[in-house]
Order: C-alpha cells, then structure tokens, then sequence
C-alpha cells in the first residue's frame, strides 16, 4: 500500500502508529515497524531516498507531536521535491524501480523472511537457535538486496530483452553478479537466452508469462 | 520359506546400486530388510552420472527401477540420513547401532517447491564454483521418484571445535543483546564449569573463528568469564535461581575424584535425578583445577562458585575420602552406589629418564610441587630451580617457582617454540617475569654432591623428521652440551594415572600408561556399572576434554541405570 | 491481475448499473463550515462517479440529519452513504444505525472525518482547508464503492469467571461476580488468600485492623459455594478468546474454562536493596514497620518516616499515591500507642479526598512534624540523626533518630510480563497493566473479556482497590449475563484455495484467532472470528496473499489511494 501511494504519485508517505507497547492490536505496530523497515532498505537499494518515508510513532493523546512531525515532513519532503528530482532518476526508471519495490514487497520471499522474524528472535529457528538483533538485520538486508535486484530485472526484461551488459549499466549492478543473478532466474524458469547478439547473449523472460509472484 | 523360528533380519549399508540390490534380493527371500543410507536419498552415484558405461545406458533408467521397489517393498525399511554408529555381537546375533540425523525437512512435505523460491540463505555454490546461486535448501534425486529436499545447515566453525559444542554462535549474540542470563544458560547446558573454563580454556574455538581471518578471533572466552561473572555476581545479590534437576530417582551414584570429569558426571546425573556421591582424596575440590593450576591462573573463589552451583544440584562431595586398598570400588557397590566414575586423573609424574635420576636428592616433580604450593605450602622450594618440559604445567611450575621467590628459574624445552604445547601467552608470560627459557635443550646427565643435586648437563638439539606424534623429532647436536647449576630440577614431562591405591584384584583393564582402558563412546570400563574419563583415560589434557568425556560417561550411566 | 477481478465481483458494481452513493456534508455547526467552504466541497461532492445525492446539513448527527438520510436512501435508493463530518468515535454508530434502519446494510456506510482532520488543524486557510476537503471526501467516495455487506458475528459466553490473585481486589471481584451469580474460579499465587493487605496493620481511615477485614473476606470467598479457590496456583496458559477462555493453571492439567478473565495481581512494595542504609532493623521500610506494629512489642521513641524513597526519582518517575497516606496513619499511631518523637520527611504530601485530607490534619493535631526536602538535596542519614536540607527554612536540620522508615512504592509483580506475554494484553514501561483506555475503558483491556483491577494497573489505596473491584466485576458480568457476544465482522477471511496450511499466520497473530484445520486438501488455515480482532497482521504477512480483511480490503483502500492523486479538472 506505501508502494501504491508512491507508485500513484506520492512523494512522500507519513505513517503514524502507536507508541511501542500501546499498539491498540498488541504488537502490531512493531510489525509494521518491521515492515516500514524493510520498506525504508529497498527503496534505499532503488537508489530512492528513503527519508520520503517517515514513521513515526506516538501515543494518541499526543497531537502536539503529531503536528510537529507532520510539519516536519512537510517541509522535509518539500525540500526533497517530486520524487525522482532529488535523487537523480527519470521517469521510466523511477517506474521501473517503484514496481520492483512494489512486487519485492509483495513477493513471496520478504514475506516469509519478515513473517519469521519475531520467532527467529524469540524462538528461535528450527534447530533452535535464536537471532541476534544484528544477525537479523543482515539476513534482511542480503535477502531485500537480492530481492530487489531480481525484481528490477524482471521489470526491466518486461520492458525490453536485453544483455546482460546493458542490464548492468542500467540497474547499476556488477555484470558479474548480475550474471550470476541470470543464471539464478533461468533455473527459476523465469529468463531465458532469447538470441545470441554477436558474443553477448540476449535475456528475455520466459515462462509463458508466468510471474514470480 | 526357511525356518521361521530362524531370525531373518538384515541391515544392508548403503543405498547405492549394489546396495539397492542386495536389500531386494535378501527381501524377496523373506528376510525382514532395514537399509540404511547416510545421505539424504538413494541411488548415490548412479544419479549423478547421467549415463552408465560402456553403453551409456541412462542411468536412471536402472536406478529408479530400483529405488522404486525399495520404497515400495513391504519388507524393506529405508533410513536414509542414517549411519552405523556401532555394531556388536548380541546372543546369535548382531546388534548394529544407528545414528539418525535429523530430517531437517520432514514427512509433511509434498514437495509443493517454495522452499526453493523463497529460501534466503545464499551459501557458495562449490559444484558451480560460485557461478550460479543456490540456496541451503536443495532438491537432490530425479524429481519424479525419490528425489527428495534437504537442507544444508552447518555448525559454526567454533561450535564444531568445542570438545562439548556449547552453542557459541548463541550466547556470545546473547550476551551482544544484553539478554545474559539466558547466555549464560545457553553455556551451562553445555559447561557445568563456566567461570573456570572462562579462565584457563585453551579455547580451541578462538583459534577457528572466521573473524579471525578478517582480524582477530571473536573473544568467546572472555565473554564466557564475563556471562560467568554475571552469574557470580547474581549469586552474591541472591538474585540467582538454581534449576531444579528432575524427579527424585532415588539411585546412589559414586563419583571418585573431584575434578572437572567428575564434577560435570555428577552435575549431569543431579539433573537427571540420580543421587551422586562424589569420594574426593584431597581436602579440596577440583582436582588439578586446584591442586595443579596455580591461584594466579585461577582463583580459588572462582573454581568453589562453580563446584558450590553443583553442590546446589544435590551432590554430596565426601572430602579426605580416597579409595585405597582397603576401601574399594566393591566396597561402594556394597554401600549401595548401582554406579561409579573414576576420575581419578593423572597425578604421577613421569620420569625423565636421564642419568643420575635416582642418585641425588633435590628433585620434584611438577604435579608434586604444584600441589604442594596449591595446598599452602609457599616456602621457597631451592635457589635455582630447573623446570624441564613445555607444557603448561612446566610453564605453571616455573612461574609458581619464580613467585616463591627463588633466584633463577630456567625452563628447558627440547623442540623450539613453535612446537611447545603450552599456551603462547602463558609463554610470553613466563619469559616477561624473569623465567629464562632455553629452547632445543634436553637434559643429558645430572650433577650432583654429596647426594644433593647441584646443576645438570644438558645439549642443544635440533629439529629432525616428523615422529609419530606428527611433531618433529629433536635431535641432539654433538659437542653443544653446556652446564646450569640449580639445587632443584622440576621435571615437568607428562603425567600418568597414579593407580596404586587399586588393589592386587582389582579386575580394571590397564592401558601399558596406566590409565583405564574404555569404551570411548561410553566412557564404561570392562567392569559392569564402572565409567571412567578425563586424564585418568587420557592422560594430561584440558579441562574442557575432561567435560567432555563427564558428559559422556554420565549420559552412558543414565542409560546403564535406566535398565530395569 | 486475475485474482482481483474476483475478489471485486462480490460489490454490486458488477451488477451493471454501478452503486448509488449519496454525499452527507455536516457543517457541525460553525466547526467545519467556519473554516471551510461547505457549499463547494458539497457542489463538488456531486461530480464525483457514482455519486447520485448529495446534501449539506448543520448537523447530520441531530435527529432531522439521521432522518434525512433515511429518508435519502429510501427516496434515492442509495446503496452507499458516505458522512462527511466528525470522527468515527462519536458518531459512526449513529450512522450505522440510521442506515440499517432505512434497510441499508451498515457496513455500507463510510465516514469521511473532515472536522479533525481538515477544519480544525487548517483553521488559518480556508481554501487549503476546502481544498483538502474534497480530497478526503473523493477517497472516501472512492472507497465506499467497494464497501461489501457484513452482518455481526455472535458467539456464545461460557458463565464462568476467572479471577487471577486473591488480595484484596481478587477477592471483591469473585465474592461480586458470585453474588451476581456467576461461577467463579479465583487462582492466587501464595498458599493463602490476602494478598498484600494481609500483612498490614490497621487501614487508613478507618482505623480498622487490616487482619479482621481481609480475614473476614477471604472466609466469605471461601464459603462462597460459586466461587473455587486455587491456591499455590498460577496461570500457565491461555487460549481462547472472549466468551471462552480456556486457561491452563500450573496446580495440574486441569484446564478452567471462563468466559472473561480479571486480572488482579495486585504489587508488591520495592525492596530498598542498598538504598538509604537500609538494615531491616533501624532503616526499615513502611511495610517492615506494619509488621512491627504488628507485633506491637519493640517501640521506638524517635520516628523518622521519609517519603518517596525511590519513587518519583529519574527512570520511576510514578507516585506511588498511597504513602503518604500510609505514613500519616501510621504516625498517628506511633505518637498514640509509643508516644513517640515522629517526623515525616516529605517531597510533596498528597492527601486527595475529603478523610485523607482530614487525617493530615489530625496528624498535625497530634504533634506529628512535616519537614520538606527536595530530590537534589535527600536527608543525609547517619547513626543518630537524619539531616535534613528543609526547603522551606532553607536551611538544614537535624532530627534524631531511632527508626527510620523508608516509603518505597508499590512496584509491578514480577510475573506481570509473563502473564502479560500469556494472555496478550500489554503492561506499561514500568511493568503495571495497561488499559484499554484511560478514560474511556479504564477497567477493560483492549482485548475483548479481560478487565483489570487493583494495584496490578497502578498503586491504588484500599479503597480504590474495592472500587476497580466492584467495577472490574461489573464490566464482566455484561458479558457474561448476555450469555452471547456480538463482534464487529472487521476480520480476516482465509481463502483456502490458496492457503497452504504453511501456519504463519497462526503463529504471528497476536489474537491467536487463527487454527489450523485438516481438511481434505490437507492442512488450511481458518479465522476463529469472535476472537480476530481485525488488526491486519495476517494478511500483511501471507505470502500467498490468500487473507484478507473484511472492510479493510486492498480493493477498498486501494481505491482510497488511488483517489487521493486523482488530479481535479
């Protein structure tokens, strides 16, 4: 839904939520916490400024601080202008990059990985072991980086099929890891070699439009 | 049909072709089948080759015929991710022992695929050399028949190498969290001994650390002191709840000796609920942690918080109790113990086998003098103290020698200091507090008196071929003898189990270096209900080696008096 | 995306001619039409698709607005009323009602907030304000084309109360709740009902001996014929949800059945572990010397009571509220019964109510001395003296001393976060229960059928204790004299033709209104739906996108989003 707003043309989102501990539904504002969190670091790998997403949280006696946040980032988001200006992306990029995020968010994989969360915390995994805050913040942050890449180059290879050399230049990813990522994607059944472009192969998707959802 | 009366079972090792094959071909002949298959799925290498030779045949053509008919024998049991652990003669028999790994993914799965999708632990794809990724989790086997998922989860490098595998990765990102009770929790379950080991492990799991690759090795020790402090200090503050071992079993157990092998099997039991009575000889507990280590390495206070949490769970610790020839193993039977450990450890002192040994007076060996010191004796024990070895008692003997006072304490080592066995900083330590330490120098012949030691020949040597201790041996270099005077010599050279106080009959089996022969997997000595582990099996090692085999053994004697 | 064509087809859109949404515009008076302008955001309210009816009222709330709307939906056969005007808080169940009435589904009904949101917090331009206005109204038009029709979900309340702790509020709340006829299981913690009060000497103001009256109420507990008492007993599990609770106590594996549960587990006073040299024996604390009076043999002649040892300091910022109380009761009795020398040693004094007051006053009366001291300068104590910086002298005084007693406040239970943990309530950062609300639902936790009392949510004096008690248990019997409960259909609806049993959602949701069931395409997961409180967490969490949430849908706010960046001709 955040990536909706932005995707309609947002350029900036404010999400107010209850103090920590004085959620109306228990914990579910540590979740959605959890959720802006990774929101905030795939924008962030979209070259997105991820200041245009404010949280704040606080209780709802509190309307004094309610109007000096939403002041705040007004003038924050102000200063940022439409989005995309400040941080140096065209239009069809910013598409781009916004629907990647979208679908990152809403794939399978983050959702599973934020839904384990508290329990790798808490519990911990199936062979017992608990998670360190820090330990967490890493699994996230390699698994939204993969994530994201995957999605950008599907979203790319929709709008055209491509090497993967100018993949690269495009998305600003290392050839070689995006080879990597390639060879990923076609064991997925998700891209294939469509030709052969001189000595560079050309990356189509594949799959009779099957999406990865 | 043969005799049924006749017991038809069969385990076949191995779930490759032949495998395969011979578990069919003992089943259609009515024999009752378990096969059992270390990795995760059948076939072996006749799934990973795509064609068999010479006429390339595909090979799953043949494999999954076979697999297809193992799984669906109705006399065939198939334990994949299964290895024998032991086998042994029963009555007309064998008993074949198995070790089951876990199946990390378990019956539930329909192979539905979406682990694959969504798994985000990325490990290094070795068969691709890095080209691809892959995920831990993995789909092995034609996917039609047999194929089956698994996933790859390793134990963290530093967990590995723990003799007792504390779960390192845990308590160490516990204690980075703030949560410490529960990390010193997660080191308890594991280590009955925290705030020693916190001190004077030799922590083999530092010296594996990846981080040490990058840097330095994480400190896993000192957080264990510190977590171990933490627990120290809730004790004081009376904040510290004991556990609660199980129900009450109402079964004596004796446990010789008070070390740390003894103290962890009565630790272990306590929980269980078994009664454990530990037979101490000396007045002091801990073994060699008190009467071997010296106080600036380990103070006292720290070994009696340890050993008074043990104490909590139960256990009754009988001091100025040795086992002699008078009061003996049997006579713990007939008290009504059903079970006895013997840590009894490794107190005598080697000799160095060097001319004069036994003609003057002015000798002690280590263990003897540290012991002596360790129990309140601080008088100086010579003027110039000669410390022969490179252990870490050598270096404790020369650094106690140094603190009494005497003059010039010198350690003699025979190989160089790259193979010295003592820790490199207690080493460093000795050298910075006065102890002169020649290196590539053994003993020759002693010099004496009046009866009385006076000094010691001794020869340079130098490093030859690898002996069978994987070490290089030292060979002596002709004409580079020299003299050191000293009015005491310390030979710190090893240790064995001082077993004089077995009697004639004792009926123990007795390695040729006087420890007691067991099963090392059990910890049971050829005498029924009598477990022993620590230096009294192994000679000197660590304390942490000594849990390890307490654990051992007590988990063995769990099971031994479970029996009805 | 083939899955949302689905899901939108259940709205009557699909029915072909699209829904008729009427637009009320409620002036409040002056406190929206001052600020903006109505007449246009209404003008405007009727350009918008599907909308067939728009209206401007000074007060929709008032009996002639709610007829006009019913009026309007019969009239114009509107399908869908939206209200622009206050918050949902007051006045959404006055629009509800007023839809059902006029035989419209109320769930088909959307509040657009254009009071607090728009006119009050951009009083300073009236365009923006107006401007503002029409967005708002344009999302939530937007978002009540999707509205679906929901009817109430009942569920059955079991008659049975569990009351955790049997102190002084544990107690009322059982002996309350039985004597309105409910069945009653009061688990406490300790061998012996009490609770705190039972080691105190006499009760302020009264004068009463604590012992007599907490005796004389635990034995009515415990010939109370519909009350069972657990005791040594703890509450070890909790599964269920409002009208059947079902709780697993540690006493063994009985399971009690309730169909509301009050927590009172009352606190316990902070031991002044190192603070103020405290000894047990001459620095002792308040609830040291009830037990002294207690034995009514050691007397002391010279009295020092100190208050707010430990409380209202930096990281315990609370009042404790019942010391001074209890020190002024106290050195009334000390100068009656050992005619002692006694000075209380305050920070603030507070005595709220009329005998409270009074009893200062007679504290005064009876010789005992008030001395002030401020939180940077605390009394300096040594063997024989306490010296004192007054605030008011401005100078220091030295009072000698043979007893000083420390007021440490009441502290939460240590078990409060376990319990919380269990039954999925919160406490606040000190560890105390949290309410619902504080003002609006003071006894009840946001979780439906658990209420709280006494001390487990703030140091309370015996009184108020009796008062939470009493209305703790009044709350309760609301629902359990219904015999039903009626939820808001705000739930999560599972489709299990893409759920994959994975339990995610089971473990995540904070209500544990998820199950598992075995069905024969194996393992789904199904909402329990009195106990989902429709907060979300699910559905945000599945990766199959198989949950979602009834009145909240993606369609819906989708929609609302989407309209948001809708540029205005």
């Amino acid at each position: 839904m955040v990536m909706d707003a932005f995707i309609e043309g947002s350029d900036g989102v404010f999400v107010g939520a209850c103090k920590r501990g004085e959620c109306h539904y228990s914990s579910g504002n540590l979740y959605a916490e959890g959720k802006m969190d990774l929101t905030r670091r795939l924008m962030r790998l979209a070259g997105i400024n991820a200041g245009r997403l404010g949280m704040r949280m606080m209780s709802s006696a509190e309307g004094n601080k309610f109007t000096e946040f939403a002041t705040a980032f007004q003038a924050e988001i102000t200063e940022l202008g439409p989005l995309g200006r400040s941080e140096g992306i065209s239009k069809e990029d910013l598409a781009i990059k916004l629907e990647a995020c979208r679908r990152a968010l809403a794939g399978r994989k983050l959702r599973w990985v934020v839904g384990k969360v508290v329990e790798f915390k808490e519990k911990g995994n199936l062979y017992g072991e608990v998670f360190t805050e820090h330990e967490i913040g890493r699994l996230l942050e390699e698994t939204a980086m993969d994530e994201y890449r995957l999605r950008e180059i599907l979203e790319r290879l929709k709008v055209k099929p491509q090497s993967v050399k100018t993949l690269a230049s495009e998305t600003g990813t290392p050839a070689k890891v995006l080879l990597r990522q390639m060879a990923d994607l076609r064991k997925m059944g998700l891209a294939d070699i469509q030709e052969l472009d001189g000595d560079s192969a050309v990356w189509a998707l594949a799959g009779n439009g099957k999406t990865y959802e | 049909m043969s005799d049924p009366s006749a017991r038809r079972e069969v385990v076949v090792v191995g779930g490759g072709v032949s495998g395969l094959k011979a578990a069919i071909e003992a089943a259609d002949q009515g024999a009752s089948v378990t096969l059992v298959e270390e990795s995760p799925f059948l076939g072996d290498l006749l799934l990973k080759e795509g064609r068999i030779p010479p006429d390339g045949f595909p090979s799953l053509c043949l494999s999954s015929k076979l697999i297809n008919r193992v799984v669906h024998h109705p006399g065939i049991r198939v334990l994949t991710n299964s290895s024998v652990k032991r086998v042994s003669k029963t009555d007309g028999g064998i008993k074949v022992s198995l070790k089951r790994w876990p199946a990390r993914v378990n019956e539930a799965c329909n192979a539905c695929g979406e682990c694959l999708m969504v798994c985000p632990i990325k490990p290094y794809d070795r068969f691709n050399e890095g080209l691809m990724l892959r995920t831990a989790i993995d789909f092995a086997g034609p996917r039609d028949f047999g194929g089956i998922y698994n996933i790859e989860k390793e134990t963290p490098a530093c967990q590995e190498k723990c003799p007792v595998h504390i779960d390192i990765r845990k308590y160490v990102g516990l204690i980075a969290g703030g949560r410490y009770e529960e990390a010193i929790k997660v080191v308890r379950d594991k280590n009955p001994l925290p705030a020693v080991c916190g001190r004077i492990c030799p922590h083999p799991c530092e010296s594996v650390c990846n981080r040490g690759r990058q840097d330095e090795a994480v400190a896993i020790d000192a957080l264990k002191r510190f977590v171990s402090d933490y627990e120290i200090a809730q004790r004081q503050a009376g904040k510290f709840v004991p556990p609660k071992p199980k129900k009450d079993r109402k079964i004596k157990v004796a446990v010789v000796g008070a070390g740390p092998a003894g103290l962890t099997v009565a630790h272990d039991l306590a929980l269980e609920g078994f009664r454990p009575t530990i037979f101490e000889a000396e007045s002091v507990p801990g073994g060699m942690l008190h009467l071997g280590i010296p106080e600036y390495r380990l103070p006292r206070d720290i070994i009696m918080n340890d050993v008074a949490y043990i104490e909590d769970l139960g256990v009754e610790i009988k001091y100025n109790t040795p086992l002699t020839k008078k009061f003996t193993v049997d006579d713990l039977f007939k008290q009504g113990y059903k079970a006895i450990f013997m840590g009894v450890g490794a107190y005598e002192g080697l000799k160095m086998r060097v001319e004069g040994e036994d003609e003057y007076e002015g000798f002690l060996d280590c263990i003897k003098f540290l012991k002596r010191v360790n129990l309140g004796d601080k008088s100086k024990p010579g003027d110039k103290v000669i410390v022969i070895g490179g252990g870490n008692s050598a270096i404790d003997s020369a650094r106690t020698a140094i603190r009494l006072g005497c003059d010039e304490v010198t350690l003699l080592y025979r190989r160089s200091r790259k193979e010295m066995p003592a820790n490199s900083w207690e080493i460093d330590a000795a050298a910075e507090e006065g102890v002169k330490i020649h290196y590539l120098a053994a003993p020759v012949k002693i010099l004496g008196k009046q009866g009385k030691v006076v000094g010691m020949k001794c020869t340079r040597m130098r490093l030859g071929k690898l002996d069978a201790s994987g070490r290089r041996r030292p060979i002596p270099i002709e004409g580079s003898e020299f003299e050191v005077e000293a009015d005491l010599i310390v030979p710190a050279v090893s240790q064995r189990p001082d077993i004089s106080f077995l009697p004639e009959e004792h009926g123990f089996e007795i390695s040729r270096w006087n420890s007691f022969e067991v099963d090392t997997s059990t910890g049971a000595t050829n005498r029924p209900g009598i477990y022993s582990g620590g230096d009294a099996v192994t000679g000197p090692a660590t304390v942490i080696e000594a849990i390890q085999a307490g654990h051992i053994a007590a988990s063995a004697m769990k099971e031994y008096l479970s029996q009805p | 995306m083939s899955k949302r064509k689905k899901k939108g087809s259940g709205d009557s859109r699909a029915s072909g001619d699209g829904p008729r949404i009427g637009v009320f515009v409620c002036n409040c008076g002056t406190n929206i039409a001052g600020f903006m302008d109505t007449e246009d955001v209404a003008g405007y309210s009727a350009t918008l698709p599907n909308v067939v009816f728009v209206r401007e009222n000074l007060y929709s709330c008032s009996e002639a607005g709610v007829n006009d709307i019913k009026q309007a939906i019969i009239d114009n056969k509107l399908d869908r009323v939206v209200v622009a005007a206050c918050t949902p808080r007051t006045h959404e169940p006055t629009f509800r009602a007023a839809c059902k009435d006029a035989g419209l589904n109320p769930y088909h009904f959307e509040f657009v907030n254009i009071r607090e949101h728009c006119s009050w917090v951009h009083k300073e331009d009236r365009d923006l304000a107006t401007l503002k206005a029409r967005d708002l109204i344009r999302m939530g038009v937007a978002r009540s084309a999707y509205l679906e029709p929901m009817e109430p979900i009942i569920g059955n309340v079991v008659e049975r109360a569990l009351v955790v702790g049997g102190g002084i509020s544990g107690m009322t709340a059982a002996l309350e709740l039985a004597a309105r006829g409910f069945e009653v299981v009061l688990i406490e913690r300790q061998k012996h009902l009490g609770g705190l009060v039972k080691s105190l000497y006499e009760i302020y103001p009264w004068g009463e001996k604590a012992a007599d009256y907490i005796n004389g109420l635990a034995s009515r507990v415990e010939r109370n014929s519909k009350i069972r008492v657990l005791k040594a007993c703890e509450v070890t599990d909790v599964r269920g949800y409002v009208g059947k609770y079902e709780v697993t106590v540690s006493s063994g594996d009985e399971t009690v059945v309730a169909g509301i549960i009050v927590v009172a587990t009352g606190a316990r006073p902070l031991l002044p572990e190192g603070m103020f040299g405290h000894d047990s024996r001459r620095v002792i604390t308040m609830l040291e010397l009830e037990a002294m009076l207690l034995r009514s043999r050691s007397r002391r002649k010279k009295v020092v009571l100190m208050g707010c040892a430990g409380a209202r300091i930096p990281g315990r910022f609370y009042c404790s509220r019942i010391c001074c109380m209890t020190a002024i009761k106290n050195a009334i009795i000390m100068r009656k019964k050992w005619k002692a020398d006694v000075t209380v040693l305050y920070r603030d004094l507070m005595c709220y109510g009329v005998q409270n007051e009074t009893m200062l006053v007679d504290a005064k009366k009876a010789g005992v001395r008030f001395i002030n001291y401020s939180l940077e300068n605390p009394p300096v104590i040594e063997k024989d003296t306490v010296t004192v910086s007054s605030e008011i002298l401005g100078r220091d005084l030295k009072v000698p001393v043979d007893l000083l007693v420390l007021s440490t406040p009441l502290v939460p239970q240590d078990t409060n976060v376990a319990l919380s943990k269990i039954l999925k309530v919160p406490v606040d950062e000190y560890g105390f229960f949290l309410e619902a609300h504080v003002k609006l639902r003071p006894l009840d936790f946001a979780t439906d059928g658990i209420f709280v009392c006494g001390t487990a949510r703030w140091p309370a004096s015996i009184r108020e204790c009796l008062e939470q008690a009493i209305g703790a248990a009044s709350r309760a019997s609301t629902y359990l004299a219904r015999g039903e409960v009626e939820v808001e259909p705000i739930v999560s609806v599972i489709d299990e033709e893409e759920c994959r049993g994975c339990g995610l959602c089971v473990a995540l949701c904070p209500y544990g209104a998820i199950e598992l069931i075995d069905t024969e395409k194996g393992k789904k997961a199904r909402t329990i739906d009195v106990a989902c409180k429709g907060c979300g967490t699910c559905g945000a969490t599945c990766y199959r996108h198989a949950i979602r949430m009834k009145h909240y849908s993606d369609e819906q706010l989708g929609a609302q989003i989407r309209a948001a960046f809708v540029k205005d001709p």
